[in-house]
């Protein structure tokens, strides 16, 4: 068993930008307990890398004097952490009830064979991820999916094949690492 | 009945119960005799009321409420039988069972399952759940704990076990709703301190001991409560064995018993290979031809009473001498004193409690008249300021270290850690991440800390007034004794600056409980004695001694250090802590024993090796001891060992030493025998026979007996339970841990300001430039969480957690020399022309200060303790060679020292 | 008086003899029960509670996972199981031995009872006497030579859906290299 300390590696693969850190060490200052700041530094790793990295939370465990296990432990719980890489485009097609009468099985499946993947899978490309979620919190135009940061309501399936052709052309606004700001009343 | 603080009395089924405010209706129910069931819940840990099973009615309460975590209130009305609570509990054991698998009969916590039992009392025979159960992907976890989510309940009590009593948050519940997992970071193997606390605590088969898969049934074994024998916490352990194969399988400890209250350490849970080790010598062996042979017992001992009576009438008494270790149990150490004082008539007679620990007792004792820990456990944990000394706490006494983190955490007490080290957060918990000032010193200064607080505690005007009112003189004296020790020079020596100085000695002393730690790296390091004395007059000063819950506490490394030397197995001491030289208690001695005993000092254990040396000494009598493995070639101890006429190991191994030995015997281990250790603190606690001895060993006071008949001086016990009677009358009036108000005022009164001078004079030469290596880091022996001396080497799953001997450094220091982990480092030391080196791999550590390296002394074939300074305390006698400065590079392509020797070794 | 006579007349004639005698004469015309035995063998009832032995399943495993609960149910300690992880199978449990003491065994069938994979069975056989005590101490493979003989056909393992002891649920582990106790310790 080596017993290395967790923050004992002088070697970093890429974690946290310097910036980053910085923000991070300001952030937590504003909590009585330093381990507050956790959520905003997993959205810091977001933000830059795309989904969280392990080095990152590595980086937000040491910066907030955590064990990385708890980190992970917070990334985890949070449906807006991902831990794999995502497409440019991440889908997410709301499952609870309302939708799921609006049709949003259909949606799901149509999305799927549009795309060629699974629920919870990346296309080859890295363009598109599919992910279905619980209640977007827009059961009045039943079924919602939400692209990015956007809000598709009462989509029916040509609509899904023009977006789909649509984004193939252009890259997405960047801004997904922001995704967490909007997206409420998940989970 | 004892009285309450603030008593509330409330109706629980019926039944008017009276407890304290702040009580848990669950607490208070179990006081009332009546059963609340629960899974979450647990004395170790807070309330968390996550698994819903403790629901009750509460009168005039909407709904139910969860009575783990529901403070009890005036007149309050609980029904935890009501036709409502029975329901929820059925449903809430509905909503469990949904998901656990029906494998008890593979699940080692088949039998001993709180879900179980549970499910027989509260549940119907029936599922609602007709669907699939969730099975998680089966991943490996760890080789010694097995983890198994399936039967995972998800009360979260491993992951707040590891929180809040060990602080070491090695496992996480990762993911959530019903895809919970009990896991680390990223899924990878366990890495922690393996002290069984999730295994323990888990009401389910989740975790498991791996190390003992499969190997038994609950109730097919047989349990014995004992003591353990690593280290001097005493924890209460549980041996576990199958009785037919007389064989430990595991070891467990009870929540609600012991000093320990259930908490082990890995040396604990998984330590106990040790016992039925193959290693273990099974026969007597004389030395034939050169050759160890078996030997029948009549005759081996017969052959060392003889050679003993021989050398004895050749040389006289005082050619002989004893030493015995300090893993045995008191009424060995009180045995052996006899048979060495009595039958033999040496007064030769010492302990491996030498090495270090009789610098505390020497001079505690002087001060208090005993040198037990002052403020117990209890106390620790209840302390507004704990200071910890000289120790990394966490490796050289765990449970003690649980002591001072419930202190911390739990009552928010204000840790100050003195030593070397740095914050860092690792799988192995760092008592410094929860100081709030750490004072990170120059390695080795710690003694002039001590001075330099003692300094500041005077010139502060902080010393407690009711001292400063009754010693009068002594405060002038020390007053003016401290005058000695300018301020530059103590920063200058302690690298830390006089007002963080102040500030701990302000804290110090300004608390209504203050509890002061202190351990080897101030015993052990050279000057111990008097740095213990210093530390004494600050105990004095801030009202350590005399304020009710504080306390100078200090810390031993073996098992029964404290015990061995109370029961006189020291050439200074008479058992009970009686100075040989005091007439009118050798007299009584004497009266109760019927019998002359030597009067004068004998001699120590570096004493007798040197005068081994000089042939004055001819035979010597080890105790499971083995100097040869422990010390420094520089001690001279092989030349020593070698010169002696006859030299009797006795021991459960055969060690280093043992291989030289004479006559080798074989002693029954802590398992399989009877007594009591004293730990720490001062406890006596009893120790059980759990399974018989190997082969023909016997236990060392049966030995003892025999070997006194046939010295023709019988010393007769039928059992150990006898001579614990004996130790019993004969120190009837000896100090129960209690300061002796006499001893201390006789103290004050009688300490010289000569003594006190030279006392906080600061000696030549910087701290940090002592020793003679010449080197640029400062190397000290220290001890491992893993390991206990080298017993713990004979305990396979120890020796698989820590296999090696690594050098520690700070990762800026590994940096600088271009080492990674792993990599091989060469120590080297110049001792004038001479220079000696050690090849290890080393580990960065970012709790090393910088400048400062330490390696564990587990592992003395590593070459390492060949590079320390050798000294001798001029007081205590007492050996240094834990540390020393050396020279660090990088070895490229080097093997280790270790196995450089072992391959020579197995060409031998 | 007349009592008297009768008496005599009853002591003189021999009535008692005759009459125990017809029942006997009358016994040469009814049915034998007594069977030859060892020529001729009784049919046993079917729950009858003979030698006990150990079943497998269809595939030849064993159905035994050892988990103690014979031992502790048996009323005169004839059973001893000692457990272990089967070598090469990972999380496996089964036992690695099984004594059964038929010397002692008062066949009451607890264990069978007991036993939660109904990996016990009491065969038929009732002719286990031997001139060598030492016989009588059956080890698990004669237990499971008698289970093969007497209980050939038997189910194959059932799915346990959900279980660790699953089919499905050892083989994940087996193809992660997940190590077995005795390489962790090699």
């Amino acid at each position: 068993m080596a017993h290395t300390p967790y923050n004992g590696s002088s070697q970093r693969p890429a974690g946290l930008s310097e910036a980053a850190r910085l923000e991070l060490i300001e952030t937590a200052k504003r909590y009585p307990i330093k381990r507050s700041a956790v959520l905003h530094g997993l959205r810091l790793v977001q933000r830059e890398a795309g989904f969280v990295t392990e080095a990152g939370m590595r980086d937000v465990a040491s910066l907030l004097e955590m064990t990385p296990h708890e980190v992970y432990d917070v990334a985890t719980f949070y449906t807006l952490f991902h831990l794999r890489p995502k497409g440019e485009y991440l889908i997410q097609v709301c499952r609870t009830l309302p939708c799921a009468l609006g049709g949003a099985e259909s949606l799901l499946s149509h999305l799927e064979q549009r795309l060629g993947i699974r629920e919870g899978q990346t296309t080859p490309d890295g363009k598109f991820t599919l992910v279905t979620v619980e209640c977007l919190a827009a059961c009045g135009k039943a079924p919602v999916m939400q692209v990015n940061d956007d809000y598709h309501e009462a989509v029916t399936t040509e609509q899904v094949d023009r977006l789909i052709e649509q984004w193939h052309r252009t890259p997405p606004v960047q801004d997904a690492g922001n995704a967490s700001t909007r997206g409420k009343g998940r989970g | 009945m004892t009285t309450l603080k603030s008593p509330v009395t409330l109706t629980i089924d019926g039944k008017s119960i009276t407890v304290e405010k702040g009580t848990y209706v669950i607490d208070a129910a179990r006081q009332a005799g009546i059963h609340i069931p629960y899974f979450c819940s647990h004395v170790k840990l807070a309330p968390d009321a996550n698994c819903r099973m403790c629901l009750v009615e509460v009168e005039k309460m909407p709904k139910l409420q969860t009575s783990c975590n529901l403070p009890v209130a005036e007149g309050m009305v609980v029904r935890s039988t009501s036709e409502k609570a029975e329901q929820a509990h059925k449903s809430v054991m509905d909503f469990i069972l949904a998901n656990h698998p029906l494998d008890c009969p593979m699940c080692d916590q088949g039998g001993e399952c709180e879900l179980q039992d549970r499910t027989h009392a509260y549940s119907d025979n029936y599922s609602h759940y007709t669907e699939a159960k969730r099975l998680p992907e089966k991943r490996y976890f760890s080789p010694y704990i097995e983890r198994e989510m399936s039967r995972c309940i998800t009360c979260m009590r491993c992951v707040r076990y590891c929180d809040e009593v060990l602080d070491v948050k090695a496992i996480a519940a990762v993911n959530r709703g019903d895809r919970v997992e009990i896991s680390t970071f990223m899924d990878r193997e366990l890495d922690c301190e393996f002290c069984g606390g999730c295994v323990q605590i888990c009401p389910v088969g989740a975790f498991t001991n791996r190390v003992a898969l499969y190997d038994y049934r609950p109730w097919q074994l047989k349990k014995t409560e004992t003591v353990c024998a690593y280290c001097a916490d005493g924890c209460t352990l549980t041996l576990e064995s199958k009785v037919s194969e007389n064989q430990i399988v595991r070891v467990t400890s009870d929540w609600e018993k012991g000093r320990n209250l259930g908490d082990l350490c890995a040396k604990g849970f998984f330590g106990y290979h040790m016992i039925n080790s193959p290693e273990r010598v099974a026969a007597p062996m004389i030395r034939q031809d050169g050759r160890l042979v078996e030997w029948p017992w009549i005759e081996a001992i017969e052959a060392a009473a003889q050679r003993l009576s021989e050398i004895k009438r050749r040389y006289g008494a005082e050619a002989i001498g004893g030493v015995i270790s300090a893993r045995c149990t008191n009424e060995e150490a009180y045995l052996f004193q006899k048979l060495l004082r009595l039958a033999i008539g040496t007064p030769h007679v010492d302990s491996s409690a030498r090495d270090g620990h009789l610098n505390s007792v020497r001079a505690l004792t002087r001060v208090a008249g005993h040198g037990r820990m002052t403020a117990p456990y209890e106390a620790i944990e209840a302390a507004r300021v704990v200071m910890v000394i000289g120790a990394d706490l966490t490796e050289t006494n765990p449970i003690t270290a649980l002591k001072v983190k419930a202190a911390v955490r739990k009552h928010g007490a204000n840790l100050i850690t003195v030593g070397p080290y740095l914050k860092e957060i690792g799988p192995i918990s760092n008592l410094v991440n929860l100081s709030q000032a750490p004072l990170t010193v120059t390695p080795g200064s710690e003694s002039m800390v001590v001075r330099a607080l003692v300094k500041a505690v005077v010139e502060e005007r902080l010393i407690e007034p009711s001292v400063a009112a009754q010693a009068q003189t002594y405060v002038a004296r020390v007053e003016a004794a401290v005058t000695q020790l300018p301020w530059p020079v103590a920063e200058a020596r302690t690298g830390l600056s006089a007002d963080a100085i102040k500030a701990a000695a302000r804290s110090l002393s300004g608390a209504e409980r203050a509890v002061v730690l202190f351990g080897p790296e101030l015993t052990r390091q050279a000057g111990g004695y008097d740095a213990v004395c210093a530390l004494a007059d600050l105990a004095i000063l801030t009202g350590l001694y005399s304020k009710p819950g504080s306390g100078l506490n200090p810390l031993c490394e073996e098992n029964n250090e404290m015990g061995v030397v109370e029961m006189g197995a020291a050439p200074e001491f008479l058992p009970g802590l009686i100075d040989v030289r005091n007439e009118a208690a050798r007299l009584r001695l004497r009266e109760a024993w019927k019998e002359e005993l030597p009067s004068a000092t004998g001699w120590s254990l570096t004493q007798m090796l040197e005068e081994a040396r000089q042939g004055r000494l001819k035979a010597l009598y080890l105790v499971g001891e083995d100097p040869l493995g422990s010390l420094p070639a520089s001690s001279g101890v092989r030349q020593a060992l070698q010169s002696l006429e006859l030299l009797i190991c006795q021991d459960p191994f055969l060690t280093e030493t043992g291989r030289l030995a004479h006559l080798v015997l074989p002693a029954a281990g802590f398992a399989e025998k009877e007594g009591t250790f004293t730990n720490h603190e001062g406890r006596v606690q009893r120790v059980r026979r759990a399974l018989e001895p190997v082969g023909e060993a016997l236990p060392d006071w049966d030995i003892f007996g025999q070997l006194a008949a046939g010295l023709g001086h019988p010393l007769d016990y039928a059992s150990a339970g006898e001579i614990t009677d004996e130790i019993r009358r004969v120190l009837s009036d000896r100090p129960d841990g209690r300061i002796d108000g006499a001893v201390m005022a006789q103290y004050l009164a009688d300490l010289t300001a000569e003594e006190l001078e030279a006392r906080y004079r600061p000696g030549p030469g910087a701290a940090s430039e002592r020793g003679r290596g010449g080197g640029s880091m400062t190397l000290v022996i220290s001890q491992s969480l893993f390991h206990s001396g080298k017993l713990s080497r004979r305990a396979s799953e120890l020796m698989r957690i820590e296999p090696e001997g690594r050098l520690q450094l700070n990762p800026s220091d590994a940096e600088r020399l271009g080492v990674e982990d792993g990599d091989m480092v060469r120590l080297r030391t110049m001792d004038g022309s001479a220079s000696r080196e050690a090849v290890v791999p080393a580990v960065r550590r970012a709790k090393i200060a910088p400048g400062f390296c330490r390696f564990p002394g587990h592992f003395p074939e590593a070459g390492v303790k060949e590079l320390v300074d050798w000294s001798v305390d001029p007081v205590t006698q007492t050996p240094y060679f834990r540390s020393g400065r050396v020279m660090i590079e990088k070895a490229v392509g080097a093997a280790a020292t270790a196995s450089v020797q072992a391959a020579a070794r197995e060409g031998v | 008086m007349a009592s008297r006579i009768t008496r005599l007349l009853k002591t003189i004639f021999l009535v008692e003899i005759l009459r125990g005698l017809t029942l006997t004469f009358r016994h040469l015309f009814v049915r034998s029960i007594t069977r030859q035995y060892p020529h001729e063998r009784p049919d046993v009832a079917k729950r009858f509670r003979g030698v006990m032995s150990l079943l497998r399943y269809q595939d030849g495993g064993e159905k035994c996972v050892g988990c103690g609960l014979c031992e502790v149910a048996c009323p005169s300690n004839v059973i001893k199981v000692v457990s272990a992880e089967r070598e090469g199978t990972p999380l496996k449990r089964y036992a690695r031995e099984y004594w059964f003491d038929l010397s002692r065994c008062v066949f009451c069938g607890f264990c069978v009872e007991a036993c939660p994979v109904d990996a016990l069975a009491m065969t038929p056989n009732y002719e286990y006497a031997t001139t060598n005590k030492r016989d009588l101490l059956l080890s698990k493979e004669t237990m499971l030579a008698l289970g093969d003989q007497y209980f050939p056909n038997q189910p194959p393992k059932p799915a346990y859906i959900g279980s660790c002891e699953s089919e499905m649920y050892l083989l994940s582990a087996k193809q992660q290299h997940y190590p077995t106790k005795s390489d962790d310790q090699g």
